[in-house]
């Protein structure tokens, strides 16, 4: 296969700079700095005679969550400016005159940010590893949550991509980016958050509190396209304290089918990569020059 | 080789491209002249496949360039008004970029590289980081990178604005260099003068028409037609007043001392023929000479500006 010539010009590029060994540096002295902290507070902190291991888990579930956090944060940084910065630097014109098709050029930019992350969590290993072991985390989980760590940066790289194209500036496109993964991060959860309140009202004040409680779980599938809470509902199911799905099919008066329910990080996954695709699609279709505008219903003379 | 009919183009309400008509021969150095707004940048955007049109047809070659837009890529070379450059890269570096989108690469890339470096005048800057170059070396980076995929039309949007004298006088040699290799080339300015002696044809735009298009020569014979003769006659003055007044393409006279100034309408035979006239009837006429005004002065008076000729 030959490789993606934006891909490879983006590295030699980004390997220039310090910014990039600065983030690799800043980033893990947080990972440390966050898991010293917690194992502070696990061993020592407690008076006890016994050494309270299922705190140990808690800092897995802490320092995963910070993992994804911050590159939450990097991830549109990265990836937002890139098509909005060629634009800026004039050069996305000349790119778009040559034989490139606007879909090389964002997955050429796409892959270029996420070969970064890949960069940024290969580096932050050692103490992952160290950490999740001491917090009992298998090796298949250990995966498990890398993997997902790769389509969360896939997903929130292709908004990046996607306002990059449709936002002229670079940083109203990293605005745009922080926006877009609010909405799914977010949103979606307030979502299901009203769809229960308005059923409980609806149970209450139309049904009069009587018959079967309305079965509102298919509310739930919103969550699909959310990284964040996939993320805590692996956690939940690694360290076994609780299920999240089951909470929430209580709360909503149902169950999901249970192919969903025991297989909810693949379809997830699925899901997320799926929304990716549609991003990298629109991302490109806002590139291409000679795309037809709809809004324009002026005929020609 | 390229052959446009009734391109038209509006902003808005702004028509910007007005029907415009153009044919240009393989292996012609066209200068494309008009004032600043006149959409020449329109036009070439849209032969680059950067800009729809709203109406009309381009044929570059046999390709339909509106809507063959890969097949269009590969025939064009464009090199906008602008130049965009990545300033952390090496001028070879640049280069091989472009190259790979092409498909070529390693040492095939390098070889190409180096060798349009060379015809451009730029071989010992290859590594160089583009930002350190100067603004007439980076034009001439983005000349040499426009031409990696061998095109066979080079489009260049006023590449010379910015650029000190020096610099535009080796611009100028490159683009002649590069059309004696065979290549068709299109190059804009709103200073006529500048393209005039490098281009075999001229067209002049002007309100997204255009106005004319020939060689250097005919288009100034044809503008210059409705400049006055002036005849100077010592003898017999009486006499050629008459033989003016006769003559049906004579449209005014005026006398000043020893001069007769005539509107005249004539081509440069009929110019001939009633000089051979004059002379005929044994007028002596020491110089009969149709008034040039300058380049500039045509080009301004044909785009709007009438009142500088008078
Ligand atoms: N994107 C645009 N939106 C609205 N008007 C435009 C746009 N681009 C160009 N124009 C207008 O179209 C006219 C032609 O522009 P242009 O082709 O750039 O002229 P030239 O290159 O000959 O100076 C100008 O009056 C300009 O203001
Ligand atoms: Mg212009």
């Amino acid at each position: 296969m030959k490789i993606n010539p934006v891909y490879a010009k983006e590295l030699k590029l980004r390997s220039r700079t310090s910014k990039f060994a600065f983030t690799i540096i800043i980033y893990n002295a947080i990972l440390i700095f966050i898991a010293l902290l917690g194992f502070e507070s696990v061993f020592n902190v407690n008076w006890n005679s016994y050494i309270d291991y299922s705190a140990a888990s808690r800092i897995y579930f802490i320092i995963a969550s910070i993992e994804m956090v911050m590159l939450a944060f990097m991830i549109p940084a990265f990836t937002a400016g890139s098509i909005a910065g060629e634009r800026e630097k004039q050069t996305l014109e000349i790119l778009l005159t040559t034989t490139l098709k606007p879909e090389q050029i964002i997955v050429g930019k796409l892959m270029s940010s996420i070969s970064m992350v890949l960069l940024l969590v290969v580096s932050s290993l050692p103490v992952i590893s160290i950490i999740f072991t001491i917090g009992g985390v298998s090796a298949s989980d250990l995966l498990r949550f890398i993997l997902l760590t790769f389509v969360f940066a896939l997903y929130v790289g292709s908004m990046g991509m996607f306002a990059s194209s449709v936002v002229k500036k670079t940083v109203q496109a990293t605005v745009f980016t922080y926006g877009l993964g609010m909405i799914v991060c977010f949103v979606t959860a307030i979502v299901v958050f009203l769809t229960n309140l308005i059923s409980n009202i609806y149970y209450y004040n139309v049904m009069s509190g009587t018959g079967p409680w309305p079965d509102v779980t298919g509310v739930l599938y919103i969550l699909l396209i959310n990284p964040a809470f996939t993320t805590i509902n692996m956690i939940f199911d690694q360290y076994g304290a609780y299920s999240a799905m089951d909470m929430l099919q209580n709360g909503l008066n149902g169950k999901l089918p249970n192919f969903i329910v025991e297989h909810w990080y693949w379809c997830s996954i699925a899901a997320q990569l799926l929304c990716t695709f549609c991003f990298v699609k629109l991302a490109a279709h806002f590139l291409n020059p000679l795309r037809v505008k709809k809004s324009k219903k002026r005929g020609k003379k | 080789m390229i052959e446009i009919k009734k391109l038209y183009k509006h902003y808005g309400d702004f028509v910007a491209l007005n029907n415009l008509d153009l044919s240009i021969g393989k292996g012609e150095l066209f200068g494309f002249v008009g004032p600043n707004g006149a959409g020449k940048t329109t036009t070439m955007r849209i032969l680059s496949g950067l800009l729809k049109a709203d109406g009309g047809e381009v044929y570059i070659g046999e390709v339909n360039a509106l809507e063959d837009n890969q097949a269009l890529k590969k025939k064009i070379g464009y090199m906008p008004d602008f130049f965009g450059v990545y300033d952390n890269l090496k001028a070879i570096e640049y280069m091989e970029f472009y190259a790979s989108i092409y498909g070529i690469t390693g040492k095939k890339a390098r070889k190409l590289c180096m060798e349009l470096m060379e015809l451009v005048n730029l071989s010992d800057k290859a590594e160089f980081y583009v930002d350190s170059l100067s603004r007439g070396m980076k034009q001439r980076l983005c000349l040499a990178r426009s031409l990696v995929h061998n095109p066979d039309l080079l489009i260049l949007d006023e590449p010379a604005s910015g650029l000190d004298p020096r610099a535009r006088f080796e611009m100028k040699g490159i683009l002649k260099n590069l059309n004696d290799m065979g290549k068709t080339i299109i190059i804009s300015s709103h200073i006529l003068s500048e393209l005039a002696e490098m281009c075999t044809t001229i067209g002049i735009i002007e309100k997204g028409s255009m106005i004319t298009k020939g060689t250097v020569d005919e288009i100034m014979s044809r503008l210059v037609s409705s400049n006055p003769i002036k005849v100077q006659i010592i003898e017999n003055k009486e006499e050629a007043v008459k033989i003016f007044k006769e003559e049906p393409l004579v449209k005014n006279i005026s006398i000043d001392g020893d001069y007769i100034s005539l509107g005249f309408t004539g081509e440069q035979d009929d110019e001939a023929e009633l000089l051979a006239k004059l002379i005929r009837n044994n007028i002596k006429v020491v110089s009969f000479v149709r008034e040039s005004g300058n380049l500039e002065e045509v080009f301004m008076m044909i785009t709007g500006n009438k009142e500088v000729l008078n």
